[in-house]
């Protein structure tokens, strides 16, 4: 191998390697963690002062709002459908409310928990129920026959 | 009986193409000519029947046949005619078919332009193509079928979702369809090149305009996705580093630095091992995306519904892989090159720098999306990366490829000498500094907002030099007045001149891009006739209107825009509540006033009371510079129309090849 060529390659592996550790580091400095309701309850101390993602159903008739439509309060839980005795989390999000917010949308949450163990969200993502679309084929057959 | 006879007419385009891959390999073996012609007639007729079959489907949609459930689910009588045509595809089903019908009409394409040079490379390609679109019709047949009908007919669909029903969204699955698919004929010749050992750059020559098509439409579909997400979800972004957005970047990456390294293939015939690689990844990529947005393997806020068919993609992504890399092993000896790099500042090099950053690039968007799945497989813990992720590792690579689309151009085959590159790059560089330097006067303290537009200025410095010189020269030669020899110049040169204004288009996307560091918003409550400030611009808030349209129940907030004190005009913010729909779906009407400076962006969230006084609440947001990413995408758009138009010299050196065969 040519001193030429042994220089090319020294060259582009060190590039390589200094944006591969930018990569990893970065990764590792700007991660949360992102738990489900249950999860959340058998872990609730090691979380307690951490921001972390927080995933859940909305459960119908525990939205409310308050400040117009700024701030809402609602509960989540992740196995209500199997379990009505299922853990519940009370969230409070002050923010824009995306369009897709609703009873029964998944939502996944990022902030803190707050006192009285009501989890205080800075940023929402909520998913509509089954996706774009609003029933299933089972439920409009339901309805309909 | 429509839906019937679509159905049939899908199972039949499911054997013809069956019957293609099997024929084409056959065909390949052999060489004879009945068996080229039966895989030809094949192509054509799977085609037509796709082609059969989604006409089937727009009539059965625009006829409001409720009885088919994909229908009843996705469109309602009162959408607009336009977007009960449009509706064929916003749902899994017709997207599927949508897909299978650009594949199938690619690979007819494919196969007539190749009619020409018929062979082992080309039929092999016709069957790595065909085995596609069985994979795809299979699937459809299976699992996704679009003419699946209920007993009895609904009296009315359930519609269409509000926020897809915008102009916007009516193209950008198609273009995005279109990129995917388009990279199936790359990939497909790159591994028919593999199997028939025919391993000239006969198909890198064969798929340049593919390449460039899936390419640009791969591009540009993300950026009118961005647009979407800009107009329609009002969160006052257009790009949020969310898994679907990033399942698109991915291939748009590799894509892009496989039309970069091909060129060295073509003018030096090095680095063929590594231009199979790219195209391999690429497009498992491609089918990879689909299998992340498809499986729920990751979670994201595009609602795409978890289906039995996330894991036929991933199976796919495996075989493709497997059945690639094995192949690229076995013709390993056959790929060796003489040629040997000189020295790292050349044209080689270049390139070199610019595959590295892209793979680079495509790693940190990897890792940052499959981070959650890695992290969970490891500790047992979900750990997710978000914006912040994304954006540290992004800029900086971002902006050495900025820097590089200035430089890379110029370098010289070879090598470069130190006085050939300060004739080149003095000038730009000074433009370059003058844009950092009038860019701080200006307030900017962001250090990579500086670096940004000095790149900014650098580059488009380096790409007015190569056209000045180019038409100084063609100039003096013959005659033409300035005007006339830059046309004629990129007339004669299209791949070059066209690749610099395709630059030029990345540089303003740049400048786009670079507005998001000085981005401002504000949470407002403002009483009747009450004013804030953003920015520039003082808002009144003149009272909300309500009024109830046959679809939907508008409020409708205005707001009177102010400037040093002048008024500049209206917006009208607004919420629409579509009542007629079960689920009350409402939707946040953004307003929004752009120009080249800056774009004010205006939300209106509802009313409350403060102090026995009626309020209403507004999110207001100014976002610089936006506007310079839609006009990078229109100067994008016009130069691969420039580089991907007809040559005529081409066409002459294809006439002779083919008289020479």
């Amino acid at each position: 191998m040519t001193t030429k060529k042994i220089k090319f390659i020294a060259g582009f592996a060190v590039i390589i390697a200094s944006l591969l550790t930018m990569i990893v580091y970065s990764s590792e400095k700007m991660s949360l963690y992102y738990l489900t309701v249950s999860e959340l309850e058998a872990r609730e101390i090691e979380f307690a002062n951490t921001r972390f993602k927080l995933a859940g159903k909305v459960i119908p008739g525990t939205i409310t709002y308050r400040d117009g439509k700024r701030t809402v309060e609602f509960e989540i839980s992740d196995l209500i459908d199997q379990d009505p005795s299922a853990n519940k989390r009370t969230i409070r999000y002050s923010g824009v409310v995306p369009d897709t917010f609703r009873e029964e949308a998944d939502v996944v949450l990022e902030g803190k928990i707050g006192p009285n163990g009501i989890f205080v969200a800075e940023n929402m993502l909520a998913k509509c129920p089954s996706k774009y679309e609003s029933q299933s084929y089972e439920e409009i057959k339901a309805s309909y026959e | 009986m429509l839906p019937q006879l679509g159905n049939f007419l899908l199972y039949l385009a499911l054997f013809t193409s069956a019957y293609a891959v099997i024929a084409a390999i056959l065909a390949a073996k052999t060489g004879r000519m009945g068996l080229i012609l039966s895989t030809e007639r094949a192509v054509l007729t799977g085609f037509v029947l796709c082609l059969s079959a989604m006409a089937i489907l727009e009539v059965l949609f625009l006829t409001d046949r409720f009885d088919i459930y994909y229908i009843a689910t996705h469109s309602s009588r009162d959408l607009p005619t336009g977007y009960k045509f449009t509706a064929v595809w916003s749902g899994m089903q017709g997207s599927l078919l949508l897909w299978a019908l650009i594949l199938s009409g690619f690979i007819f394409f494919a196969v007539v332009k190749t009619r020409a040079f018929r062979g082992p490379l080309a039929s092999y390609a016709t069957a790595i193509m065909s085995f596609t679109l069985v994979f795809f019709l299979a699937l459809i047949c299976i699992h996704e079928n679009p003419f699946v009908t209920m007993p009895r007919a609904m009296p009315d669909g359930t519609g269409m979702n509000p926020l897809l029903v915008h102009p916007v969204m009516a193209i950008h699955p198609p273009m995005l369809y279109h990129g995917y698919v388009g990279f199936t004929v790359p990939f497909a010749f790159a591994m028919a090149a593999l199997l028939s050992r025919q391993i000239d750059e006969e198909w890198i020559r064969t798929t340049r305009r593919w390449t460039l098509l899936a390419w640009f439409f791969l591009g540009t579909g993300q950026l009118l996705g961005g647009k979407w997400a800009y107009v329609v979800l009002g969160w006052g972004g257009y790009w949020g580093w969310d898994p679907v957005e990033n399942a698109a970047l991915l291939p748009w990456l590799t894509g892009t630095a496989f039309l970069h390294s091909v060129m060295i293939q073509e003018k030096k015939g090095m680095l063929k091992v590594w231009n199979m690689v790219l195209i391999i990844a690429t497009y498992a990529l491609c089918i990879y995306g689909t299998f992340l947005t498809r499986s729920g393997v990751v979670s994201s806020v595009h609602a795409f519904a978890q289906s039995p068919i996330g894991p036929w993609f991933g199976a796919l992504v495996v075989l493709i892989v497997i059945f690639s890399s094995l192949l690229l092993i076995s013709r390993l000896d056959l790929l060796k090159t003489k040629t040997q790099y000189e020295s790292p500042i050349s044209r080689e090099g270049g390139f070199l720098l610019n595959n590295l950053l892209f793979l680079t690039a495509t790693f940190a968007v990897f890792w940052g999306v499959m981070f959650p799945v890695i992290s969970e497989a490891v500790t047992g813990d979900k750990i997710t990366v978000g914006p912040p992720y994304f954006n540290t590792v992004m800029v900086p690579i971002g902006l050495l490829l900025l820097v590089l689309t200035g430089i890379g151009p110029l370098l010289a085959w070879r090598r470069t000498s130190g006085k050939s590159l300060r004739k080149h790059f003095t000038g730009s560089s000074i433009l370059g500094l003058i844009c950092g330097i009038v860019a701080i006067a200006l307030g900017v303290r962001d250090i990579y907002a500086i670096i940004s537009f000095l790149f900014c200025g650098f580059v488009t410095g380096t790409i007015i030099t190569e056209f000045h010189r180019g038409a100084r020269a063609r100039g003096s030669s013959s005659g033409e007045s300035y005007l006339r020899a830059i046309v004629n110049l990129t007339r004669r040169n299209r791949r070059r001149y066209g690749g610099y204004i395709i630059h030029f288009g990345v540089v303003l996307l740049f400048i786009g891009f670079t507005g998001n560091a000085f981005n401002k918003d504000s949470q407002v409550e403002l009483k009747y006739m009450e004013s804030t400030d953003i920015g520039p611009y003082t808002l009144t808030y003149e009272g909300i209107t309500e009024s109830t349209n046959p679809l939907t129940w508008d409020i409708v907030a205005q707001l009177g825009v102010y400037k040093y004190g002048q008024r500049l005009g209206t917006m009208w913010p607004h919420q629409k509540v579509y009542y007629k729909r079960q689920d009350q779906q409402r939707t946040t009407e953004v307003a929004i006033r752009s120009n080249l400076r800056e774009d004010l962006y205006a939300l209106y969230q509802g009313v409350d009371m403060r102090d026995g006084e009626e309020v209403a609440l507004f999110h207001l947001y100014i976002n610089p510079l936006v506007m310079w990413v839609w006009i990078g995408a229109w100067i994008l758009t016009i130069g691969t129309i420039v580089v991907m138009w007809p040559d005529k010299r081409e066409k002459q050196a294809l006439q002779m090849r083919e008289a020479m065969a």
